[in-house]
């Protein structure tokens, strides 16, 4: 219990604290995404431009289709 | 995000990927309701697939020849399937590969939906974060949601990059579009915006320094959602034009949404990150979420 309630304090706290200039560098960088493998792969954002290029390379389709755009949202 | 974490973690996926197919990533929602040439080939390629109802999503993987010819769909985030059916689909294209087809043109596109950043729009890209208050948990799929890093686009219009510049202060749309659709906890799916009558509080001011101090406070009308945070950074510019647009919000955030359920219990703390972008990847030109069905209202008034 005493575990749980500094826990809770702690976020609290945190939730609500003041971002001193040094605090602002640090989540900055600590907001960053990680350097992720997804990234590395060449994708087209649209299909019309996809198709053309997969017509001139002779290769099919890898369609990756979301609720929102999968390369830039949520 | 799942996908990201999963699937596109795997370094023969992403083998295949980056020497045996044409990827693209789209967001479906635009796409079933085109009523353009680029819609028409999305339902061609959907619609024999088993999500080809349009009125609901089409969300998936799928993969087709340039044609538009369906040869495969999974909705599964295993990376073993992903692999099989993409093999599987090779096969199949060799047959097909001499299909009679001809590159698509758009000529009027439906332009309800933009698919790129309008000429003169400056992108700042932002990240969201929890920052705390989860359970642990072993299962592998709640922990990549615990610890996933958001992505999303904000756009500044010339008008709004023009006064920055000239008065060093924050224009109200710019204001209004930061705290409805990018100050909020999009980490484990696609967000419910703020609604104008949620902002409670919105300041953000700008010393002779470039130096951003603000507060944010939103709050849903039926008390379920609310974000009270801190918003500090940096702006800078070479003679008129944006050379650095550096910020954090930080803060309590408390509930999540239809499609970002299973938030922390409580007020949590939440971080969003904003850096300013050259526009050049393809990850920058993405619509902001905010923007995928009615970009106007997005923008705001001018």
């Amino acid at each position: 219990m005493k575990l749980l309630l500094f826990t809770l304090t702690l976020l609290t706290g945190l939730a609500s604290a003041e971002i001193s200039p040094e605090d602002f560098q640090r989540l900055h960088r600590e907001l960053q995404p990680p350097a992720e493998t997804w990234t590395t792969v060449p994708w087209q954002s649209s299909l019309i431009p996809a198709q053309q290029l997969a017509l001139k390379e002779k290769k099919p389709l890898f369609i990756w289709a979301m609720d929102g755009h999968p390369l830039g949202c949520t | 995000m799942l996908d990201r974490a999963s699937t596109f973690a795997d370094p023969e996926i992403i083998g295949l990927l980056q020497t045996q197919f044409i990827p693209v990533g789209i967001d479906q929602f635009k796409q079933r309701r085109q009523q353009d040439k680029e819609g028409d080939f999305w339902r061609k390629i959907a619609g024999k697939g088993p999500r080809n109802d349009f009125n609901n999503t089409t969300q998936g993987l799928y993969i087709a020849t340039p044609g538009g010819t369906f040869l495969a769909f999974n909705n599964n985030r295993g990376p073993e399937r992903i692999k099989k059916l993409m093999l599987e689909s090779l096969d199949a294209y060799d047959k097909l590969r001499d299909e009679e087809t001809s590159p698509l043109t758009v000529k009027k596109p439906d332009n309800r939906f933009l698919h790129k950043a309008p000429d003169g729009i400056r992108i700042v890209r932002v990240h969201a974060k929890v920052l705390g208050g989860y359970k642990p948990t072993d299962d592998k799929w709640q922990k990549i949601f615990q610890q996933s890093v958001s992505r999303d686009n904000l756009w500044i219009t010339p008008r709004e990059e023009k006064v920055l510049s000239e008065t060093r202060s924050f224009p109200s749309s710019l204001i209004r579009r930061l705290a409805l659709y990018h100050l909020i906890d999009n980490t484990r799916g696609e967000p419910s915006f703020w609604k104008e009558a949620d902002i409670i509080k919105s300041t953000l001011s700008i010393d002779a320094s470039g130096n951003l101090h603000g507060n944010i406070h939103l709050q849903r009308g039926d008390g379920t959602s609310s974000y009270q945070a801190e918003l500090r950074g940096i702006i800078s510019f070479n003679n008129s034009s944006l050379t650095r647009f550096d910020l954090v919000a930080h803060g309590g955030y408390i509930g999540g949404g239809k499609y970002t359920l299973t938030p922390p219990e409580g007020t949590f703390p939440l971080g969003i990150s904003f850096r300013l972008v050259d526009g050049s990847s393809p990850f920058d030109q993405i619509p902001p979420q905010g923007a995928k069905s009615w970009w106007q209202n997005y923008l705001g008034p001018q």
